[in-house]
């Protein structure tokens, strides 16, 4: 037997089957949950929203304490004086 | 006065608004989306149920790769080879659920069907069954070139190429693949007259 027949043997089996086709439901599937799956999902927008108030609280605290010392630094100097 | 303003009306309509703009644009994307899918779905889902086999999976796959696509913006003209494109997305998505499927090892397979009578006239539910439990039995990389290659007639060098192995690789994949399904055809093949070598 040849290399050639020996695929097509098999090949010619295989072809007289087909890989079954997607349900019909899957396009509706696939249209209706195409937008909302990719838009961000609420909840996780308002984690988003979370992080960032933290985020801006955090800058806040760091520049009132970096001014702090400074404040009393100036705050002495004037008193010395 | 009057009828100098409503000209002005007529000639620059009002902008829309936000909402507007974005039911215009979902519609748009959906017209787009429908074409692609009634074009590609079926191959896509073939594809991704040779290498799964299983059907729930290969409808979690297809439609996995149709949400990214619309979530990545693209738009038809940025993507020069849409099937290839869609190719290769469904397939990353096929092996990231047999991956998470080999890791869970919680997934039970579906005894549904995979193959189905390409002419029903000419069916053999024995043969059919026979064969989809070869197909069964060879690993998802031995499937997939199997659908390439009889399924999708692609050559070696196409395969190769489509999936980043050399063509050597991918002619011993799809040997390997053919001695199985031989091997385990073997009794039914004698039984219904196919010579073994």
């Amino acid at each position: 037997m040849t290399e050639n027949e020996y695929y097509n043997e098999i090949e010619q089996l295989l072809r007289n089957y087909l890989p079954a086709g997607p349900s019909e439901d899957l396009r509706e599937r696939v249209l209706s949950s195409a937008h909302s799956q990719s838009e961000p999902h609420p909840r996780r927008r308002r984690q988003v929203w979370s992080f960032r108030a933290a985020a801006a609280a955090v800058l806040l605290v760091a520049v009132v304490l970096r001014f702090i010392p400074i404040a009393l630094i100036l705050a002495t100097a004037g008193k010395g004086n | 006065m009057w009828r100098g303003s409503n000209i002005r009306n007529m000639e620059n309509p009002q902008p829309e608004n936000n909402r507007q703009q974005e039911g215009r644009c979902r519609a748009e994307t959906n017209v787009w989306l429908a074409a692609i899918y009634d074009t590609c779905a079926t191959g896509l889902y073939r594809y991704a149920l040779m290498i799964l086999a299983d059907h729930s999976a290969a409808e979690d796959a297809v439609h996995q790769t149709f949400v990214k696509l619309v979530a990545s913006g693209k738009g038809i003209s940025e993507i020069t080879s849409f099937n290839g494109y869609l190719r290769n997305a469904v397939r990353n998505e096929s092996y990231r659920i047999l991956r998470k499927r080999i890791n869970n090892d919680k997934t039970a397979l579906e005894s549904a069907a995979i193959l189905e009578a390409a002419d029903q006239e000419v069916s053999n539910e024995e043969e059919r069954q026979v064969l989809e439990e070869a197909i069964h039995s060879l690993p998802a990389e031995q499937r997939e070139i199997i659908y390439m290659k009889v399924y999708e007639q692609m050559s070696f060098k196409q395969i190769a190429s489509d999936l980043d192995i050399s063509i050597n690789t991918a002619a011993s994949r799809y040997r390997y693949a053919i001695d199985k399904l031989r091997h385990h055809l073997a009794s039914y093949c004698r039984m219904e007259g196919y010579e073994n070598d």
